[in-house]
């Protein structure tokens, strides 16, 4: 049987199986909340990133990559190009990769001013709510 | 803006005019707009919530060969993004950069329809669907070979655009999941404007070699903001591509590696 984890990366963000490639490396049933650093801000096509540096439990800091969708849906969603900035201090929520490295598609971000940010994981359109159907 | 930029862009909206005003002139309906696509990008129910629960997908309407290969091709389609997986299936959309049909029929992208009477021209991202309206016969048969969008023509019934599409290409997916049609597939689309802000394409595809009956469903295209300048068209390889597909399968590039 297909897993929950396909399914629900089909059922609530079928865009992004279009827009350049899959979500399926993904846990996309998971959110993972990091406290970092920024490093860098990608404003591109098709994929935006953030770049964050984490101090995990054991007091080592290890660089996060985040993916994120293309700028304009970003842009409808509030984003702006300036919006992060190397240094800032976020909070981000995401969905982590499932081979274990330190990546996953972005899900929200909180920045310096408690404003928050949603990111679009390559969908054109706001994320369907948990629960919603397409 | 470079000026070759410039004027691409001027030749857009001369063409975009001219499309308005030429089918507004012939008596053929106004589509004019940017319109975008309501719903899922799936097509493969009309009910996506039930489309994973054994027993009750409904289409597409595989004979129980392509169902039992469709169902094992989910499972490998889920692994395309684990690099030690060796039978994992990668999305024919992030190897080619490039939708076909008719998956075209539901992406994200903005669609322009540019209406004249001899040609419809759908502009989605950077494929251009061309409809020929001029009553042309097909090509003669070895002058014809799979494509990426298919060849269409149509005729209009009133305010209602009829395409059919053939020669669509084999080994693509036809939606966001591991559907594929055989050669002998054809898409039949009815497009008509139901109100000022919303166009419905009543889709018929039948494939005799692997379906049981013709699958049907419908999609809607509503009124987008038209001043909204268009993003870059969906951009794949270069340095900045973070997902690059290595070895048949999309990757990730980590900030640790990248």
């Amino acid at each position: 049987m297909l897993s929950r984890n396909l399914a629900s990366a089909l059922l609530w963000v079928p865009l992004v199986a279009l827009a350049h490639h899959s979500f399926a490396m993904f846990d996309m049933s998971k959110d993972t909340t990091l406290q970092g650093t920024v490093v860098q801000f990608q404003w591109q096509s098709p994929h935006s990133w953030l770049d964050i540096r984490v101090k995990e439990d054991r007091g080592a800091t290890h660089r996060w990559g985040l993916e994120m969708g293309a700028p304009s849906a970003l842009y409808r969603r509030g984003w702006r190009q300036a919006s992060l900035k190397p240094g800032d201090k976020v909070t981000a929520v995401m969905h982590p990769l499932r081979d274990g490295r330190r990546g996953g598609s972005l899900v929200s971000v909180t920045l310096p001013d408690g404003a928050q940010l949603f990111g679009s994981g390559g969908s054109a359109e706001p994320a369907a709510p948990p629960g919603a159907r397409p | 803006m470079s000026r070759v930029g410039l004027r691409a862009l001027m030749l857009v909206a001369a063409v975009l005019a001219l499309g308005a005003t030429v089918s507004r002139a012939a008596g053929l309906p106004d589509w004019a707009g940017v319109w975008q696509v309501k719903g899922s990008m799936a097509l493969l129910s009309r009910d996506n919530g039930r489309m994973f629960v054994p027993g009750t997908r409904d289409d597409p309407p595989f004979i129980p060969r392509y169902e039992h290969r469709y169902q094992a091709d989910l499972l490998r389609a889920e692994r395309q993004g684990d690099p030690r997986a060796k039978d994992s299936l990668t999305d024919t959309n992030t190897l080619h950069c490039f939708a076909g049909m008719p998956r075209l029929i539901a992406t994200p992208f903005r669609y322009e329809f540019i209406v004249t009477p001899k040609q419809t021209w759908i502009l989605i991202d950077k494929a251009v669907r061309h409809i020929f309206t001029d009553g042309r016969p097909w090509p003669a048969a070895d002058a014809r070979w799979p494509l990426m969008l298919g060849r269409s023509r149509g005729h209009w019934e009133g305010d209602t655009l009829v395409i059919e599409t053939v020669d669509m290409r084999t080994d693509m997916w036809a939606d966001t999941t591991p559907l594929t049609l055989s050669a002998h597939a054809s898409v039949m689309e009815r497009i008509r404007k139901i109100d000022p802000n919303t166009l419905e394409d009543e889709v018929t595809i039948h494939d005799p070699d692997k379906f049981t009956r013709e699958w049907q469903f419908t999609r809607q295209y509503v009124r987008a903001d038209a001043h909204e300048w268009p993003d870059d068209p969906e951009l794949c390889g270069g340095p900045d591509d973070r997902n690059p597909v290595i070895n048949g399968h999309v990757t990730v590039q980590l900030p640790d590696v990248h």
